[in-house]
């Protein structure tokens, strides 16, 4: 009982933490580098070794959260998380099943792509019912295309770090886990 | 054993997330929303804060000459801003007049609610901000947010109950309809989505800018008055082969430095 509070408080922190880090490199860093995605950065790393789809219970309270700071309808960025997750881990299972770092960080900027393809959609279609405009413009995607090269490179070099700590994401070690 | 893990996990999560979205639009979720940003509007403001502290310190002199040629420009600068004051009076007194020959209504009474900035757009690609109040006070999509007097700096695009988000101008889905205070008054659309600047597009080539012009709304716009300042026209761009010419504008409030802004309540 005291090892499920303690898991449970650990997630808590964890995940305001993730929200936290989020919210300082939005706010602080320079142009371009606030587009860096911290929370789907974490998700993408997490996903690497989830084995109990747990990526998917952090991608809805991370979506909640952002759900209360974002400007698209409620609900879009919840649902883009939630099925850039599952594309995510299907595309990880089934077709870039290497974890050396570079496919890795390609896995990271196709993930950001699915993402953006996700949200521009659901974002028309909601729009469409709550008659708002989106204008979607080349400043867009240039935003978008500085958001997928500079999370995904964010990936790899957290990635290069931390498969020398945590054997789980170091591709030598895979066998064992499997 | 996994792949049942994440279909079970896939259809409750799922499932979780259409409850949310159906009943958040009844207005279920309202206080615990309120609840939840309390929680971490101090981090972003906080986060704000030593943001356009840092930035300040980016703002330092190399050497003395440097220095004293910024105490000279903003001198000159300053001199020239009471000059134009004092004709911007004479100029204001004689437009009253004519307005009260002709009969003219004051269509100046602006409805304003002062607000407070409470965070920005955490969504990474967007340029918004978030205020303090919402459609109880009678805000609604579309208004024209201002500072200081008159100085447009964006419009609503989203409110609820108690808040709303405000879309900057240097956001790039931004676009105002604005008029140069020039000779033709060269009509254009200004938009963002340029990093600091914004850029005044459409302005017919025929026209004369010159740099230094000011910038106001045109009031072409349904919620939009005419005469807010947007900003000054800092460099122009007129090519040959091109039906417009554009100009790069300095905008006339500093758009990451905002704790209170004003809204413009349209009917």
């Amino acid at each position: 009982m005291f090892k499920l509070i303690m898991s449970f408080l650990f997630k808590a922190v964890l995940l305001a933490g993730i929200f936290i880090a989020h919210i300082w490199v939005n706010n602080v860093l320079p142009y371009p580098f606030e587009h860096i995605n911290l929370i789907f950065a974490f998700l993408f790393i997490y996903l690497l070794t989830d084995e109990n789809a747990q990526a998917l219970w952090y991608a809805l309270i991370l979506g909640l959260f952002l759900e209360l700071f974002v400007s698209a309808s409620f609900g879009v960025t919840m649902l883009s998380l939630y099925f850039c997750i599952l594309s995510t881990s299907w595309l990880l299972t089934y077709f870039l099943t290497n974890r050396s770092f570079y496919i890795v960080t390609l896995a990271a900027a196709i993930s950001m792509f699915i993402y953006r393809i996700y949200f521009l959609g659901l974002n028309s279609i909601f729009n469409f019912f709550f008659k708002r405009n989106f204008l979607y413009t080349s400043r867009t995607a240039a935003d978008y295309a500085y958001e997928m090269a500079l999370t995904a490179l964010f990936v790899m070099l957290v990635y290069l770090l931390l498969s020398r700590i945590i054997k789980k994401l170091n591709p030598k070690y895979l066998g064992k886990y499997e | 054993m996994r792949k049942s893990n994440w279909q079970k996990t896939t259809i409750l999560i799922g499932g979780i997330i259409l409850f949310l979205v159906f009943f958040n639009y009844l207005g279920w979720f309202d206080f615990g929303k309120k609840v939840l940003r309390q929680l971490f509007v101090p981090f972003i403001r906080q986060s704000g804060d030593f943001s356009v502290k840092i930035k300040d310190d980016y703002e330092f002199f190399q050497n003395r000459e440097q220095f004293f040629n910024a105490y000279r420009a903003a001198q000159l600068s300053l001199q020239k801003k009471d000059e134009n004051e004092a004709k911007l009076k004479l100029l204001e007194e004689e437009n009253s007049e004519l307005k009260k020959q002709l009969g003219f209504k004051d269509k100046t009474h602006y409805n304003v609610v002062l607000t407070k900035v409470i965070g920005n757009n955490l969504e990474g690609t967007e340029k918004t901000i978030i205020i303090d109040r919402g459609e109880n006070e009678g805000i609604k999509v579309g208004d024209p947010a201002v500072v200081d007097e008159g100085v447009l700096v964006g419009k609503v695009i989203k409110t609820e109950k108690d808040i709303s988000i405000i879309r900057l101008l240097s956001d790039n889905q931004s676009k105002v309809a604005s008029t140069i205070i020039n000779r033709e008054k060269s009509l254009g659309v200004v938009e963002g989505g340029y990093g600091l600047s914004v850029k005044m597009n459409f302005i017919p080539r025929n026209e004369v800018v010159q740099i230094g012009d000011l910038v106001v709304t045109s009031g072409l716009e349904e919620d939009t008055p005419r005469g807010l300042l947007i900003g000054k026209v800092a460099a122009i761009e007129n090519e040959a082969y091109q039906p417009f010419q554009q100009a790069i504008l300095t905008p006339s409030a500093d758009y990451n430095r905002f704790v209170y802004i004003s809204i413009i309540l349209t009917q």
